[in-house]
């Protein structure tokens, strides 16, 4: 609705510009946007006026080196993002939508930074300052980036063997009810069980601890994928399909073009459960068997108390799988583009 | 169609479920004779005991079970459902265990036979008892907690635009990064390292829930909420009466995939700091190469995520009469 | 448990004629198109076309069900090119697909989502995708029933445009006995369960008819009495 409005408000502006009445109102709202979009740049700014001004106090001695340079490079990115966003639409609306939690997340580190190097209400060497933590994760960058390579490679084998066999099989026990029979109890007792669980079987099966994690990975994808897929396209309304065989569609076409279509809905579950499932899966697997990957980091260094690094790699880990996670619902956006009330991430 | 004909059918139809309700029984008579007939040779000296008695009384089960059917109908054709995996899985049995304990052709440790694993399984019950009821009340404490907050989470992100504004970047954030991660900052920050498990369970739960249930919130149709609101249903009465009925099967797909993820990080957390539980004992056993309690805690594992996982979908069933299209187990 | 649906039911329909079969509920009429369509199996009697034995779906056979029940995942366009993809001869008759879509007044609308349209363009498109296969007999069960009155009286005259360009076989069921005289050259009365003919009237009116006419509610009277005796 707001949308039609929006389009029809530039229409208007554009056939001519004596409209002035809707002219002035674009006008209005985009110095409202230009001001809302100021709100980070206060933030950053009342971020970095603490951070300078308030002596530091814990640990004794201790130089804080990259906060109040993160603070400036960070309102530099919004400061390019400003301009753009005053050419470009789409970015001005994005960019201004999100400008409250923007300014709220750097208040949020500057009170951690307060918390810890300012006052060390929170103590060392549990809880890092956000400079020592940008220190580590500097001085760990080849580290984190090799530990990345290697849990995304693994995670990419994963799941694309797991999404491809649960895709089969979810299709195969949907349609054929003798699949169905012999798949179900498999999935019924394998499934749940998580990969960490079958870790020790899976090792000897495979005959080597890297194929055992991928095992494991592949079983958190697979399991979802087939049940839910599986449920969906049993699920498809008998008169979908009786007017599909009167058009004259095959089996073969209805199965194609009805069923899976129709299950599409939950294959969007499934996808969302696979890859929350297979994160996990990932994590155990390092932990436990290949060897490498954020997680066994995460551990490892946690064990030995360097707390810096331990942000650090799970910084990066957020980062990592919440960009999954983002890339996941855009593709469940479009494979539901034609639903009504679509669910949004 | 006359009754004599009738009749004939019934009978026709008796004969082969008859015949369906044997051969199962057949097939675990078979496997008795093979392990009473067959010599143990492998290790030498061994004595079966586990293997034989479970035979048996799968046997007189298995019976009593088919006795009940005659009268119950239910049992009958629930028996009947599952004769083929039944023959198989007997099949299996008889097959692993000439392999193993009869021949030696799959070696210890790592091949155990299935008495071994019968003996660890049962051998120690109190021990696995007590793994058990750890695991459990640590998945329930997770859960629980996790269902009450991502209840919460999840409605204000969907009923509301200014919690959903506040809350939503917190979850893209927290809910994809696996719990295992989180831990090693769980266990600095709780004040027990029991505390930090259940915290971790919790969150697994609280993630999936929020994000299917502030979905299926926003999904409501519009109509539903305004049509109470006419009749003037205050906004929590709208939640309460309107709201959950309609969102019933995004709770239960969030709850599933929350139960299912929380199995995960139980035995992450029983791995690394819990010192009991269905998860230690794995980690111990593997330790120690004891292959036998390995398979006898998968089992138990089994069980229990099966057993969990019924009673939820039971509870779906039950609470979705009305509609269709929900996960089926 | 079976129900026995019509009994002792004929009819003998020539190629374009337009036949409305109409009665009580529950007396077969949707069984009877299911049975052409080849959804259903015949349990006793014979059935044919052309003097086939009608055994399974046939895309000559084209069916609109009551509901419009389109494929959601599907733009407008896409689902009245469903049935040429289905069948295989989409490269032969994509020609169709905009015919129809303008046929039915669904001109503009290729692009949208069948959420996006209302009930009675559903019904339409659910009408232009049977029509765009080019079939020989057309089944229409209760079409229109779930329509507004002005909209029912525009998609009826496009019914009757459709039957005057390709001279299908149509076997209309309907509860509504004015769009029966108003549509169709018999009108078959059945019986309740199990449904038989208990009637058959000519409607020899002249195409267009005029709904408040003499002659037009005399012939409503002739069905009504004749379905009150059913």
């Amino acid at each position: 609705m707001r949308w039609i409005l929006r389009k029809a408000m530039r229409a208007g502006a554009s056939v001519a510009g004596r409209a002035t009445g809707t002219q002035g109102i674009i006008k209005m709202a985009r110095l409202r946007e230009a001001v809302k979009m100021l709100v980070p740049f206060a933030g950053i700014f009342v971020a970095y006026l603490l951070h300078m001004f308030i002596p530091n106090a814990y640990p004794q001695g201790y130089m804080p080196k990259h906060w109040a340079t993160a603070l400036l490079i960070c309102s530099a990115l919004w400061a390019i993002i400003y301009a753009v966003s005053l050419v470009v639409v789409p970015v001005r609306k994005r960019a201004c939508r999100l400008s409250w939690l923007i300014a709220f997340v750097f208040l949020f580190f500057e009170a951690w930074d307060i918390a810890t190097l300012k006052t060390g209400t929170l103590r060392l060497p549990f809880i890092p300052s956000p400079d020592k933590v940008i220190e580590q994760l500097i001085a760990n960058f080849p580290n984190i980036v090799k530990a990345t390579v290697a849990s995304i490679t693994l995670l990419a084998q994963g799941l694309s063997i797991g999404l491809v066999l649960g895709f089969l099989s979810g299709v195969l026990c949907g349609c054929s009810s003798i699949a169905s029979y012999w798949v179900s109890p498999l999935l019924k007792i394998v499934g749940p069980v998580p990969g960490l669980v079958w870790l020790p079987v899976f090792a000897i099966a495979f005959q080597s601890s890297f194929a055992g994690s991928l095992a494991a990975i592949v079983l958190a994808v697979w399991f979802p994928m087939t049940l839910i897929l599986a449920n969906g396209i049993k699920n498809t309304d008998i008169s979908l399909i009786e007017r599909a065989e009167t058009l004259g569609a095959s089996r073969a076409f209805i199965v194609m073009h009805v069923m899976i279509p129709n299950a599409i809905p939950a294959l969007a579950d499934a996808l969302f459960m696979a890859l929350s499932g297979s994160f996990g899966a990932l994590a155990a697997a390092e932990l436990c068997g290949v060897g490498t990957g954020l997680a066994l980091a995460v551990r490892m260094m946690g064990t030995i108390a360097n707390f810096g690094v331990v942000f650090a790699y799970v910084f990066a880990m957020i980062l990592i799988f919440a960009t999954l996670t983002a890339i996941m619902f855009a593709v469940r956006n479009w494979l539901l583009r034609w639903q009504k009330g679509l669910v949004r991430w | 169609m006359d009754g004599r004909s009738v009749f004939r059918l019934i009978q026709f139809a008796t004969a082969r479920e008859a015949v369906k309700l044997a051969c199962p029984l057949v097939v675990m008579v078979v496997a008795l004779i093979q392990d009473a007939t067959l010599p143990t040779v492998y290790p030498e000296g061994y004595v079966e005991w586990f293997y034989p008695v479970f035979l048996m009384v799968s046997i007189i089960v298995y019976l009593v079970l088919a006795a009940l059917s005659i009268w119950f109908k239910p049992v009958r054709f629930k028996i009947i459902h599952l004769w083929g995996l039944l023959i198989a899985a007997f099949i299996l049995l008889m097959i692993y265990n000439y392999n193993t304990v009869k021949t030696g052709n799959l070696l210890l440790p790592v091949m155990p036979s299935p008495d071994r694993v019968l003996a660890a399984l049962f051998g120690d019950m109190g021990r696995m008892g007590v793994h058990l009821l750890g695991s459990l009340s640590l998945l329930l404490q997770g859960v629980g907690l996790g269902f009450v907050a991502g209840m919460i989470y999840g409605t204000l992100m969907g009923y509301s635009r200014f919690w959903n504004y506040w809350l939503q970047p917190f979850i893209k954030v927290i809910g994809p990064v696996p719990s295992t991660a989180w831990m090693a900052i769980a266990m600095v920050l709780a004040p027990s390292s029991h505390m930090a498990s259940v915290f971790m369970v919790s969150l697994t739960t609280w993630f999936p829930l929020s994000v299917n249930l502030s979905g299926g919130i926003r999904g409501v149709p519009k109509t539903y909420i305004e049509r109470a609101e006419i009749m003037g249903a205050s906004p929590w009465h709208v939640i309460r009466h309107v709201i959950y009925p309609a969102v019933l099967p995004n709770i239960f797909t969030g709850l599933f995939m929350g139960l299912c993820f929380s199995l995960t990080a139980l035995v992450n957390a029983e791995m690394l700091g819990v010192k009991a539980g269905l998860g230690w004992l794995i980690n111990y056993a593997q330790g120690w190469n004891e292959f036998d309690l390995i398979f006898s805690t998968i089992i138990i594992f089994i069980l229990m995520a099966f057993i969990l996982l019924t009673i939820l979908f039971k509870v779906q069933q039950h609470c979705m009469r009305w509609s269709k299209g929900a996960i089926q187990w | 448990m079976r129900l026995l649906a019509l009994k002792d039911f004929s009819l003998d329909v020539s190629q374009g004629e337009v036949v409305a079969l109409i009665g009580p509920s529950g007396c077969g009429k949707s069984t009877f198109l299911r049975l052409v369509a080849g959804l259903d199996e015949v349990q006793e009697g014979t059935l044919t076309y052309d003097g086939e034995p009608i055994a399974s779906p046939d895309p000559n056979r084209g069916f609109v069900f009551q509901q419009a029940n389109l494929y959601p995942w599907l733009t407008v366009e896409k689902n009245v090119a469903f049935g040429l993809k289905a069948s295989k001869v989409y490269q032969e008759k994509k020609g169709r697909i905009q015919e129809m879509i303008d046929l039915m007044g669904l001109t503009g609308f290729e692009r949208s989502y069948p959420h996006q349209i209302s009930g009675g363009m559903a019904a339409r498109v659910a009408i232009a995708q049977t029509l765009v296969m080019d079939p020989g007999v057309i089944l229409l069960d209760e079409p229109l029933s779930a329509l507004d009155a002005f909209t029912r009286a525009v998609i009826q005259d496009e019914i009757l445009k459709m039957v005057e360009r390709f001279h299908p076989i149509v076997l209309l069921v309907t509860h509504d006995i004015e769009e029966a005289v108003y549509l169709s050259d018999r009108v078959v009365v059945l019986s309740s369960r199990p449904g038989t003919n208990v009637a058959d009237i000519p409607v020899d009116l002249p195409h267009p008819r005029d709904r408040i006419s003499p002659e037009f509610i005399a012939k409503r009277h002739q069905v009504l009495d004749a379905l009150d005796l059913a």
